[in-house]
C-alpha cells in the first residue's frame, strides 16, 4: 500500500520511501521516515494527497504519494507513537 | 509566557565553548558581505540571522520588528530576496537579516543555499554574531530537527516560538520556559509574527545572549567552515532525529490527530473537482478586480487629479509672469514630470488592489494549497502552481502581475515567470489591436483580436520552454512536499500596514526610472531638428524634432516587417512608454483629431483610412499583412516603462534589460516571419 491508494482517515506506519537519495533525505527532514505515523486527509487532483501527523499538514503530488509506501499501524491512535526512524 | 529565566545565557556561558565568540573575529570578505554594514567607528554592527522553515512567519516578524526600515535585496550574485534592516537597541545599531524559508543546511534551491550560507557564515558570508531560529509552534518536530543543525553551528542562538497562538487554540500550545529548560538553558521568547506581541522581549533576549548560549546535551558544535556540510548534515541526521524526538517527549505535548477546521475547509477547497473551479474562480474574481474594480480609479487619477495638477501648476507659474507658462521649464513641468507622476499614480490602484489580495491569499493561508491544486498543470513548464497567478493578471496589467511573482518562494522561477510576464497580452495593447483590426479587418475585427490573446498564450508556452533549456536549465520538477499550514482569518491592521509598505516601495523604486525615462522622452520632442522647426520646446510637428528624427532614422529596420513608415516606428517608440499612447501617438502624427471616438469608429475613419495607405504604401500593397505584423511586434515588445522599471525594482537591471532585450527580439522576429509569409495571403 501507498499513501496514495490507502484508506483516510486511518493510522498508517511508513515501511519505506523510495524515491532519489537528494530528495528522499528532504523527506525525512520534513519528517516523514520510515516508522512515521501519519494519516491522509485529503485526495486532491493527479492523485495529489494531504498526510497529517499530529497538527503537521503536508501535501504530497501524486507521483510521490505513490513512492511512499505504508501499512496499517497496529495499535490505532496511539498519540506517542515512534516518530523517528 | 515567561521567558526570562534563562538562567545560564547571562553567565558568559560563550566561554565555555569550544568556539564561541572567536569566529565573528573573522573579517568577513568585503567584497561579497551580504550586510555590509560598517559602523563610523570602522566596527561591524553585530549581524544578527534569522532562519526558519518556509512559512512560519519570520518575515512577519522581522517586519513587525523594522517596519519601513527593512530593505529587500539580492543576495550578492543571485537573484534571492534577501531582507535587511538595521534595528537599534538601547542605542546600538544591529544588523537584522532576513533569510529565504528552508527545511534544511543542505540546500536544494539557491535560495536554500543563500540561507544556509548565511547562517553557516561560509562562501564569503560574515558568520552571524547570533541566530535567531524561528520556530513554528504548530509544526515544532520539524522546526526543532532543524534547531539542531543551527545550534551544533556553535553561534549565540535564541529561538523566537512562532503560531503558538494557533497552536494553543489546537490544544498544543508550548511552554516557552519549558522549552528552554529543555534545550538545556538556549533562550526561548514567544512571539507572534502577525502583531508583533513579544518583539521587544525578544530583541532584550538577542542583547542578554550577544555573548554566548548554551549547547543543549545530545548535540557538538562543529565548525562549518572546515566540514563537509553534506557528509555532517546526512550523517548525523539519526541523531538529530532522535534528540529533536527526545525534546518533544520532554514537552510533553501530544499531538492527537483529529479532523481540523482547516481540514475541513480542505475538502472543499482542495477536492479534485472543486478544488479547480474555486481556484479558477479565484484568479478570474483577482483579474476582474485589478482591471474593472481598478480602472474607474485609474481614470480618475489620469483625468481630474492631472487636471488639478496641471492647473495648480499653473497657478503657481503664473506668479512669475505671463511668459513663465509658455517656458520650456514649464513645458518640461508638465509634459515630463507631471506626466511621470501621473503614471505611476494610475498604477497605484491595481498594485495596491494586487497587494490587498496578495497579503489576503498570504495570511487566510490560502496560497500554499494554490500552489497543490496548480502544481499538476504548471508542473509541465518546471512552474510552481503558484506561477499561474502573475501570468493570469498579466492579461489585465503586467504590473501587479510582476508584483504577484512575489508569492513564488523559488527565485529561478521568479525570474523566468517575471520574463514571461510581459507576453501576456494586457489591456493596453488591447487598445492598439482593436484600431488597427478596425482598420484593415473590419468584418473579422474580432477574430484578428482573439488571434492576438493566442499567440499571446502560444508565445509564453514556447518562451517558457525556450528559457527553460537555455537560461534556467537548472530548473527540473521537483516531487512536491509542501507543509499546508491551518487557515486563518487575516488580520485588518496587519494587512493594511503590510499592503502600504508595499506601495511606498513600489512608489519609490519604480518613480526614478518613470520619471527620467520620460524626462528624455520629452528632450527628444523639444529639440528641433530641422530647419524652421521652432524653437527648443516649441516643436509644433513631431516630425521636425530629433524624435521625429530617431523614427525617421528606426524605420527602415521594419521594412521586412511591411511597415519602414515613420508614423509607425514612432509610434512604436511612444509604445515603449505606455502602451495606451500608441493610438493617440499615430493619430497626432498624422495630425488627425480623433476627439472622443472610440476604437472601432477610429479604425472605421479618418485616422484608419491613414494608417491604411501608409502601411499599403510601405509594404508594397500588403498592408494588412504589415497591419498584423505591426499588431504581433506590439504584443511581443516592452510593455511599458512601468514594466521595466518594476522589472529592475523585483529583480535588477540586468534582467530588465534582458526582457526589453528578448522582447524586441521576439517582436521583431515575429513581426518579419508573419509579413514575409502573410504577404503571399493578405
Ligand atoms: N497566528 C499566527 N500567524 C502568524 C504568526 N506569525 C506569522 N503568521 C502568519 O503566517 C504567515 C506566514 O508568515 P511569513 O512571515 O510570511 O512567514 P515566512 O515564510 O517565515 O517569512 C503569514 O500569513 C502571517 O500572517 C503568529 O505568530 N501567529
Ligand atoms: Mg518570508
Amino acid at each position: 500500500m501507498t499513501v496514495e491508494d490507502c484508506p483516510l482517515h486511518v493510522d498508517m506506519v511508513i515501511t519505506a520511501i523510495d524515491i532519489d537519495e537528494r530528495h528522499r533525505f528532504r523527506m525525512l527532514e520534513l519528517g516523514l521516515r520510515r516508522g512515521t505515523v501519519i494519516r491522509v486527509t485529503q485526495r486532491s487532483n493527479f492523485h495529489g494527497r494531504v498526510v497529517s501527523k499530529g497538527t503537521e499538514r503536508i501535501a504530497l503530488d501524486g507521483q510521490t504519494a505513490a513512492h511512499i509506501h505504508v501499512r496499517r499501524a497496529e495499535h490505532p491512535a496511539s498519540p506517542t507513537a515512534p516518530a523517528n526512524r | 509566557m515567561d521567558n526570562t529565566n534563562h538562567s545560564s545565557h547571562s553567565r558568559g556561558f560563550a566561554a565555555l565553548l569550544p568556539r564561541g565568540k572567536a569566529h565573528s573575529h573573522t573579517p568577513a570578505k568585503p567584497c561579497c558581505d551580504t550586510g555590509g554594514h560598517r559602523l563610523p567607528s570602522g566596527h561591524t554592527m553585530p549581524r544578527i540571522v534569522f532562519i526558519g522553515n518556509p512559512n512560519v512567519g519570520k518575515s512577519s516578524l522581522f517586519n513587525a520588528l523594522l517596519g519601513a526600515k527593512a530593505r529587500v535585496m539580492n543576495a550578492p550574485g543571485t537573484t534571492v530576496l534577501l531582507e535587511e534592516g538595521v534595528y537599534t537597541h538601547n542605542g546600538v545599531p544591529w544588523d537584522l537579516i532576513d533569510t529565504p524559508g528552508t527545511y534544511s543546511l543542505l540546500p536544494l534551491s539557491p535560495d536554500e543555499r543563500v540561507a544556509a550560507e548565511a547562517v553557516m557564515g561560509i562562501n564569503g558570508e560574515a558568520a552571524p554574531d547570533l541566530i535567531v531560529a524561528v520556530l513554528d509552534a504548530t509544526n515544532i518536530s520539524r522546526a526543532l530537527y532543524f534547531l539542531s543543525m543551527v545550534l551544533e553551528l556553535g553561534r549565540p542562538t535564541v529561538v523566537a516560538l512562532t503560531m503558538n497562538d494557533l497552536a494553543s487554540k489546537q490544544g498544543t500550545g508550548i511552554d516557552a520556559a519549558l522549552l528552554s529548560r529543555t534545550l538545556d538553558g538556549v533562550p526561548v521568547v514567544p512571539v507572534n509574527g502577525r502583531t508583533g506581541e513579544g518583539g521587544r522581549e525578544l530583541m532584550d533576549t538577542v542583547a542578554a545572549s550577544l555573548g554566548g548560549t548554551p549547547l543543549p546535551e545530545g548535540l557538538e558544535t562543529i565548525d562549518p567552515r572546515h566540514v563537509d556540510v553534506q557528509r555532517w548534515v546526512e550523517d548525523g541526521a539519526d541523531e538529530r532525529f532522535d534528540w529533536a524526538a527526545r525534546v518533544l517527549d520532554g514537552l510533553g505535548t501530544n499531538a492527537r490527530d483529529r479532523v481540523t477546521f482547516s481540514d475541513r475547509i480542505d475538502r472543499v477547497l482542495l477536492h479534485p473537482v472543486l478544488g479547480v473551479l474555486i481556484f479558477l474562480a479565484i484568479m478570474l474574481g483577482m483579474f476582474e478586480a485589478t482591471t474593472t474594480l481598478a480602472g474607474p480609479a485609474q481614470d480618475w487619477v489620469d483625468g481630474p487629479v492631472r487636471d488639478w495638477l496641471t492647473a495648480l501648476i499653473d497657478v503657481v507659474f503664473s506668479w512669475f509672469g505671463p511668459q513663465a507658462t509658455q517656458s520650456w521649464f514649464h513645458s518640461l513641468v508638465i509634459d515630463g514630470v507631471v506626466d511621470g507622476v501621473i503614471t505611476i499614480g494610475t498604477f497605484i490602484p491595481p498594485m495596491g488592489i494586487m497587494f490587498i489580495l496578495l497579503s489576503l491569499l498570504e495570511d487566510s493561508g490560502y496560497l500554499a494549497r494554490a500552489a497543490f491544486v496548480m502544481d499538476r498543470a504548471m508542473r509541465c513548464m518546471g512552474l510552481d502552481g503558484r506561477a499561474f497567478l502573475p501570468i493570469v493578471i498579466g492579461f489585465g496589467c503586467n504590473l501587479p502581475a510582476l508584483a504577484a511573482t512575489r508569492t513564488l518562494p523559488d527565485s529561478r522561477q521568479r525570474v523566468l515567470v517575471g520574463m514571461l510576464v510581459p507576453f501576456s497580452s494586457c489591456t493596453a495593447r488591447l487598445s492598439v489591436y482593436l484600431v488597427l483590426a478596425y482598420a484593415f479587418f473590419r468584418e473579422q475585427a474580432g477574430l484578428v483580436v482573439f488571434l492576438m490573446y493566442v499567440c499571446s498564450i502560444v508565445l509564453i508556452l514556447l518562451l517558457g520552454m525556450l528559457l527553460r533549456a537555455v537560461q534556467f536549465r537548472d530548473l527540473r520538477s521537483e516531487p512536491f512536499a509542501m507543509s499546508l499550514p491551518p487557515y486563518q482569518m487575516p488580520r485588518l491592521i496587519v494587512l493594511a500596514r503590510s499592503v502600504l509598505l508595499r506601495l511606498w516601495g513600489f512608489v519609490r523604486g519604480a518613480s526614478s526610472i518613470i520619471i527620467s525615462m520620460l524626462v528624455v522622452m520629452w528632450l527628444l520632442q523639444s529639440i528641433p531638428a530641422t530647419a524652421g522647426a521652432g524653437s527648443f520646446a516649441q516643436v509644433d510637428d513631431v516630425h521636425d524634432s530629433v524624435y521625429g528624427v530617431v523614427a525617421d532614422s528606426v524605420a527602415p529596420v521594419f521594412a521586412p516587417a511591411g511597415f519602414d513608415d515613420w508614423h509607425a516606428s514612432a509610434a512604436l517608440m511612444t509604445g515603449f512608454v505606455a502602451k495606451e499612447v500608441v493610438v493617440a501617438s499615430m493619430a497626432q502624427s498624422y495630425s488627425i483629431d480623433t476627439g472622443d471616438e472610440d476604437e472601432q469608429q477610429q479604425g472605421e475613419g479618418t485616422l484608419g483610412a491613414a494608417m491604411r495607405e501608409s502601411f499599403d504604401h510601405a509594404s508594397g500593397g500588403h498592408g494588412k499583412a504589415a497591419a498584423v505584423a505591426f499588431m504581433l511586434f506590439t504584443l511581443a515588445y516592452t510593455p511599458c516603462l512601468a514594466t521595466v522599471a518594476e522589472l529592475k525594482r523585483q529583480f535588477n537591471m540586468r534582467i530588465a534589460m534582458q526582457s526589453i532585450g528578448l522582447g524586441l527580439v521576439v517582436a521583431y522576429l515575429l513581426a518579419v516571419i508573419a509579413f514575409q509569409t502573410l504577404r503571399f495571403i493578405l
